[in-house]
C-alpha cells in the first residue's frame, strides 16, 4: 500500500509577518525537492488534497471561546504571544491546516494509504484547549487523535520529536490514559515545561513521557532512546496507530535550536517507528509536520528521507550534503549522550510503576 | 499574406501529404519511401514550409532502437541508476563537484550509439552537466549526447526518461533535417502541442515533436470548419482521437510507456486499427504492407470497405476477401471505435485521413452524433502543419540571493530590475525576441501566457534578503496570422 502526503497550495499562505520564521519556504524548499525528486509522480505515493477541519473536529479538543476568538481576531488580525500573532485569514489556514492531519487520518483508517505524511502549517504542538502560543494555533495532532478515536481507534501513541517540548498535546492529553505521549526535546528551552516529572495525572499518570535532552545531542541519544524507552512502552501500550509530530528543528543545521540530530538520524527514527507500527497495528502510522526552520540547511533533505522511509524505498543517499557537515562538530557535544543516560535512568525509575517493561 | 505561400509536409507511416497554401488549398499525396528526395525535389521552393512526422518515434518505439548509456547525478536524496558523484542544491550551490575521472571511466566502459545526462537539480544550475558532457565529447559527436537541464522543469525522474528518449533521437532528427535542408534551407517542425518549433529547438528536445501528425491532424481540421468537437484521424495503422476545445488541440502530459515526460502534447487516444489494418480473416491491430487496393499482399480494411461496396478505392478487382468476412471486420472497427467515443468530449466528429469520408459517416451512424469531413480532409495533417504558428515556453527562474536569472536552465546576465514585475515583462520579451529570430510574424508572438507563477522572499535572521521566482511563459500553439 502506499504513502500519503496530504498538500495545499494554500499551505504556502500563512505568514504571521513576512520575517517571521515560521514562513512559506519552509514547504517551498522541500516542495522543490519532492518535485526534483518526482515523489509526486512514484507509485509508492498518493497525494492527498485536505478540506477544512469541521468545527465539531476542533471542538473535540479546543473550547469554544478560543475558537470564536481566533474567528474573530482573523478578521483584522490579532495577537497571542511574542512569537505568535493573528494574521487576517488565520483562521481559514489553520481550519485548512488542521484539515490536513484530518485527511491524512481518514486515508490510512479508509485503507487508501498504509501510512501518511500531512505538510500542514501552521503548525499545532504547542496550542492548549484554549490558547495558541510558540507559532501553533490550533493543535493539529490533538484534532487527529480526537478524530481518530471517534472513528473508532481505541489507543493512539503519539511521538513528538519536535526540538520543542510538545506542551500543547501534553496539557490536552494529560489525564487520558487512552493515549500515549512521549516528547523527545531540548531542555532547558522554550517552552519551559516538558520534565521528567511531568508523567501524567489521574488515570493519564504514566501516559505522558518526557525525555528532555541538552543542546548537542544527537543520532546515537535518539536511537537509544528509543530502544530504551518508546519502543518498550509502545509495545506495552499496543496502540491502534502511532502517530509523530514530526518537527525538523532538531537537525544540525536549525537556526532556532542547538540539538545536532542529522538527516540519517531522522531516518533513522522514522525507520523504528514504521516498524512498530508495522508490529503492532498493521503499519498505521500518521505524521504531521510541526517546526523546522532550517529552510536553507537540511530540512528539505530530512523531510524528503522521512518520506522515503515511510514508503520503504531506499534511503542510503538520504544524507546531508558533505557541503553542510562542517557545521556539525560545532553543534555536537560529545558529552550529551552520557548526559541522556543518567536522564533516561531516573525516567525509568518514574515510569516503572506504570509499565511492566521498564524495569 | 504577401505572396509568400504556406508549406505542409506531414510524413506518415503509408503516405507523405503535401499541402501548398496560398489564396487556395492544393494538396498533393505521395507514397512515403525511405529517401525525401523525390518528394522534395519537386516541391516548391518559396515559402514557409512545416514539417510533421510520426515516422521518427515510431521508429523510436517499434523500430530497432539505438543504443543509450545514461549518466546521472543524483547527490544526496534519492539515488538514481548510472549514478555518479556531485551535487547540486535546490538553489543552485555546487555541493559536490564531479569527479572527471570517474566520468570518463563511466564513459569508457558503458559504450552505446548516444548518452544522455541527467543531473538533480541541473536546471538550477547546469554547469555540472556540462562539464560531463564536455567530457563525453571526447567519446560521442554533440547530437549524440542530451543533457536535461534545457527541459527547464523539476522532476528529475522525468528528465532522465526525456533525455534517455531525446539521446535516441537526436541523430534521427539530425539526419531528417539534413535531407529537408538539400531543398529548404529554413523549415520548422510541428510539436506535439501543434506549434511549430525550430530546427535548433527540435534537435535540443526531439521528443517535442511526439504526437506531431494528431496534433496537426487536428489544427488542420479546425483551420477548415471553424468547429470544435472530435477528430476522427483514420491513418494505414492506427485511428486517432484528438478533442478540439477553444479552437485548439486539447492538451495533456505527454506519455512515454505510460510514464510522464514533463511535456505536453495533445491528447491523442490511439486505436490500433486503420486503412491498412490486416483481415485474415477477422480485423487486426497489425500492418503488413499496403492492402491490395493499393498494390499489396492482404487483404486489409480498405479492401473491406470496397467489398462491401461503401468505396471504390484504388484497385478494387482482387480485394482477396467475402462479403462476409468484410462486414464482419468493418463491425469489428465501428464497435471499436465507438466503444471509444462514449468517453470522449461531446461535440461533432471530425473526419481526417483519407478513409474518413467512408468510415466516419458509419461511426456518426453508430454513435447518433452530428460529423463534419472537411474539403480536404484527407490532407488535414500537412494542412494543419502549414498553418499552424511558432510557440514556445521560457522557464524563468530568478533568485535574487545567488544572483541568478535562468532562461530553460540557462544562466542569463543578471539584471538590473528584479521586481516581479520587471522579471516577468523582460522574460516575456525575451520570449517574444525569440519567436521572432525564429521567424514568427509580430501577431503571432504578440499573445503571451503566464502558465505557472510562484515567488516568495527569502528570510535570513529575520530580513528578506533575497526573491525567488520561478514562472513559466508561453506563446501558445494555434492558427499563424499568415494564413489565409
Ligand atoms: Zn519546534
Amino acid at each position: 500500500m502506499r504513502t500519503g502526503i496530504v498538500y495545499h497550495d494554500r499551505y504556502l499562505a500563512h505568514e504571521q509577518y513576512p520575517s517571521h520564521p515560521e514562513r512559506r519556504e519552509r514547504l517551498s524548499y522541500t516542495m522543490d525537492q519532492l518535485e526534483e525528486e518526482g515523489i509526486f509522480e512514484k507509485e509508492e505515493f498518493l497525494l492527498i488534497t485536505p478540506k477544512p477541519a469541521s468545527i465539531s473536529d476542533i471542538l473535540a479538543v479546543h473550547e469554544e471561546d478560543y475558537l470564536t476568538f481566533l474567528e474573530r481576531s482573523s478578521v483584522v488580525g490579532g495577537y497571542i504571544d511574542a512569537d505568535t500573532n493573528i494574521p487576517p485569514g488565520l483562521y481559514q489556514n489553520a481550519l485548512l491546516s488542521a484539515g490536513g492531519a484530518v485527511a491524512a487520518g481518514d486515508a490510512v483508517l479508509d485503507k487508501k494509504v498504509r501510512n501518511a505524511f500531512a505538510f500542514c502549517r501552521p503548525p499545532g504542538h504547542h496550542a492548549g484547549k484554549r490558547n495558541g502560543a510558540g507559532f501553533c494555533y490550533l493543535n493539529n495532532m490533538a484534532v487527529l487523535v480526537q478524530h481518530v478515536k471517534k472513528r473508532g481507534l481505541k489507543r493512539v501513541a503519539i511521538i513528538d520529536w519536535d526540538a520543542h517540548h510538545g506542551n500543547g498535546t501534553q496539557e490536552i492529553f494529560y489525564p487520558d490514559s487512552t493515549v500515549l505521549f512521549f516528547s523527545v526535546h531540548q531542555y532547558p528551552f522554550y517552552p519551559g515545561t516538558g520534565g521528567i516529572n511531568e508523567s501524567g495525572t489521574g488515570a493519564g499518570r504514566g501516559y505522558t513521557i518526557n525525555m528532555p535532552v541538552p543542546a548537542g545531542t544527537s543520532d546515537e541519544s535518539y536511537e537509544y532512546l528509543f530502544t530504551e524507552i518508546i519502543a518498550p512502552v509502545i509495545r506495552e501500550f499496543s496502540p491502534d496507530c502511532v502517530t509523530i509530530s514530526a518537527g525538523q528543528d532538531a537537525h544540525f543545521t536549525d537556526p532556532l535550536i542547538s540539538l545536532a540530530l542529522t538527516t540519517k538520524g531522522y531516518a533513522t527514527l522514522m525507520h523504528k517507528a514504521c516498524a512498530l507500527a508495522d508490529e503492532l497495528c498493521k503499519g498505521r502510522l500518521i505524521a504531521i509536520l510541526e517546526g523546522g526552520y532550517s529552510v536553507c540547511g537540511g530540512l528539505p533533505y530530512t523531510n524528503l528521507a522521512i518520506l522515503a522511509c515511510m514508503a520503504g524505498l531506499d534511503t542510503s543517499h538520504c544524507t546531508d550534503p558533505q557541503a553542510y557537515m562542517s557545521a556539525f562538530p560545532d553543534r555536537y557535544n560529545p558529552r550529551s549522550f552520557d548526559h541522556v543516560r543518567g536522564m533516561t535512568h531516573d525516567l525509568k525509575k518514574i515510569l516503572s510503576s506504570t509499565w511492566n517493561n521498564i524495569r | 499574406m504577401t505572396g509568400n505561400c504556406l508549406i505542409g509536409v506531414d510524413i506518415g507511416g503509408t503516405n507523405t501529404d503535401i499541402v501548398i497554401i496560398n489564396d487556395d488549398i492544393h494538396t498533393q499525396k505521395l507514397p512515403t519511401v525511405p529517401s525525401l528526395d523525390p518528394i522534395l525535389s519537386g516541391m516548391k521552393k518559396t515559402g514557409r514550409l512545416a514539417v510533421s512526422t510520426s515516422c521518427l518515434l515510431n521508429q523510436f518505439l517499434i523500430g530497432k532502437r539505438k543504443t543509450v548509456a545514461c549518466i546521472t547525478i543524483p547527490g544526496p536524496g534519492l539515488t538514481a541508476d548510472h549514478a555518479v558523484c556531485g551535487a547540486i542544491g535546490h538553489r543552485g550551490d555546487i555541493l559536490k563537484d564531479i569527479n572527471p575521472t570517474e566520468v570518463e571511466d563511466y564513459i569508457r566502459t558503458h559504450p552505446a550509439d548516444s548518452l544522455a545526462v541527467t543531473g538533480k537539480f541541473s536546471v538550477r544550475n547546469p554547469c555540472l552537466e556540462e562539464k560531463v558532457v564536455a567530457i563525453a565529447r571526447k567519446y560521442y559527436t554533440d547530437s549524440c549526447i542530451a543533457p536535461s537541464h534545457t527541459l527547464g522543469y523539476l522532476n528529475m525522474p522525468e528528465r532522465i526518461r526525456t533525455t534517455k528518449a531525446n539521446a535516441a533521437l537526436k541523430e534521427e532528427v539530425a539526419v531528417l533535417i539534413r535531407q529537408v535542408e538539400k531543398y529548404h534551407s529554413h523549415f520548422y517542425f510541428v510539436s506535439g502541442n501543434a506549434g511549430l518549433v525550430s530546427k535548433t529547438r527540435a534537435c535540443e528536445n526531439p521528443l517535442s515533436l511526439f504526437h506531431s501528425s494528431p496534433a496537426t491532424a487536428a489544427l488542420g481540421s479546425y483551420y477548415q470548419i471553424r468547429r470544435n468537437g472530435l477528430v476522427i484521424d483514420i491513418g494505414g495503422s492506427t485511428t486517432d482521437l484528438v478533442p478540439i476545445a477553444d479552437g485548439l488541440p486539447v492538451n495533456g502530459p505527454l506519455l512515454l510507456s505510460g510514464k510522464k515526460t514533463g511535456m505536453d502534447a495533445v491528447v491523442c487516444e490511439s486505436i490500433p486499427y486503420g486503412g491498412d489494418s490486416r483481415v485474415s480473416p477477422v480485423l487486426m491491430p497489425e500492418r503488413e504492407g499496403n492492402a491490395r487496393a493499393f498494390g499489396g499482399k492482404n487483404p486489409a480494411l480498405t479492401d473491406a470497405l470496397n467489398v462491401t461496396g461503401i468505396a471504390a478505392i484504388g484497385n478494387t478487382d482482387f480485394p482477396g476477401l467475402s462479403r462476409e468476412a468484410a462486414e464482419t471486420a468493418l463491425q469489428t472497427y465501428l464497435e471499436c471505435v465507438c466503444s471509444r467515443l462514449k468517453n470522449s468530449i461531446q461535440g461533432p466528429l471530425i473526419g481526417a485521413g483519407y478513409l474518413a469520408p467512408y468510415l466516419v459517416p458509419l461511426i456518426a451512424k453508430e454513435s447518433r452524433r452530428r460529423y463534419y469531413i472537411p474539403e480536404h480532409a484527407s490532407s488535414s495533417n500537412a494542412i494543419g502543419a502549414a498553418v499552424s504558428r511558432i510557440s514556445l515556453s521560457l522557464h524563468v527562474h530568478l533568485d535574487t540571493g545567488k544572483e541568478i536569472l535562468l532562461y530553460n536552465g540557462i544562466p542569463q546576465p543578471f539584471p538590473h530590475d528584479t521586481d516581479d514585475e520587471s522579471i516577468i515583462s523582460i522574460a516575456k520579451e525575451e520570449l517574444q525576441r525569440r519567436a521572432a529570430r525564429e521567424g514568427a510574424s509580430q501577431e503571432d508572438c504578440r499573445q503571451v501566457i503566464t502558465e505557472q507563477f510562484s515567488a516568495f522572499d527569502v528570510i535570513t535572521y529575520y530580513s528578506a534578503d533575497a526573491r525567488i521566482l520561478d514562472c513559466v511563459l508561453q506563446i501558445p500553439p494555434g492558427i499563424s496570422s499568415e494564413a489565409p
